[in-house]
């Protein structure tokens, strides 16, 4: 039979381009495109050209922060990519940037949204059913993940035993 | 402390971090108070805690 290839490096590489991914859909489009928030709005409102400077260089500090685990994501992928021993799985890499996805929501939300409260979803509204439907998709998103990434390592298992040698006797 | 300078925005000049025009040396005022270390570290804790769990869920990924 043959040995299965490797799997886990490119649910990691996935893993990292889900969360920095993540992390730019959440600026680009709740701080930049709708402006539903900044990064610290929950203490420095946006009603001075100060505050709004100021939440500016700190959505920057979170953006470089993203585009950090982005990059290390590209990295990684690259490095898998380069090994015939790894899995090429589309589903497999699918399920890593989910849940990396998933695993950014959930953590922002909780950290961010409801310990330290630096912001909200829509500060406008202040703690609301925004924050909790963030952190929902955060934690279904960590599920779909979790189970795409388990369905490749199915798919892998299967491959393998397809692929066996046939035995001359 | 941070200072809250309210400005028109027909009459505010552009903001400059790097020189010192315009509201540039409140925004830097803003920015580097004296709770700019804990700003950034509460900032940078979403960080820390997705690499703490980044850790933990690596080990039960498929190998």
């Amino acid at each position: 039979m043959n040995t299965p290839q490797r799997l886990r490096p490119v649910l990691v590489a996935g893993l990292f381009l889900g969360i920095g991914l993540g992390g730019f859909v959440d600026g680009i489009l709740f701080h930049q495109i709708l402006q539903f928030h900044g990064m610290l709005t929950g203490r420095l409102p946006k009603d001075s050209i100060v505050n709004i400077e100021t939440n500016m260089f700190w959505d920057g500090m979170f953006h470089a922060v993203t585009w950090l685990m982005t990059f290390i994501g590209v990295i990684l992928l690259f490095r898998a990519g380069r090994s015939s021993e790894n899995a090429w799985s589309g589903s497999g890499l699918a399920g890593g940037m989910i849940g990396g996805w998933g695993l950014f929501n959930t953590v922002e939300g909780i950290v961010d949204h409801h310990i330290l409260n630096l912001h909200h979803v829509v500060e406008s509204r202040g703690p609301s059913v925004f924050d909790w439907a963030f952190l929902a998709s955060g934690v279904v998103m960590l599920a779909i993940g979790w189970m795409l990434m388990r369905s490749a390592e199915t798919r892998r298992d299967r491959r393998a035993v397809g692929h066996r040698e046939p035995v001359t006797v | 402390m941070l200072q809250s300078v309210t400005l028109t925005l027909s009459a505010a000049p552009l903001a400059c971090l790097v020189c010192s025009q315009g509201t540039g040396q409140a925004v830097r005022a803003s920015i580097f108070d004296g709770a700019f270390a804990s700003t950034l570290g509460q900032v940078m804790l979403p960080a820390v805690v997705t690499g703490a769990a980044l850790a933990v869920l690596v080990k039960f990924l498929p190998r």
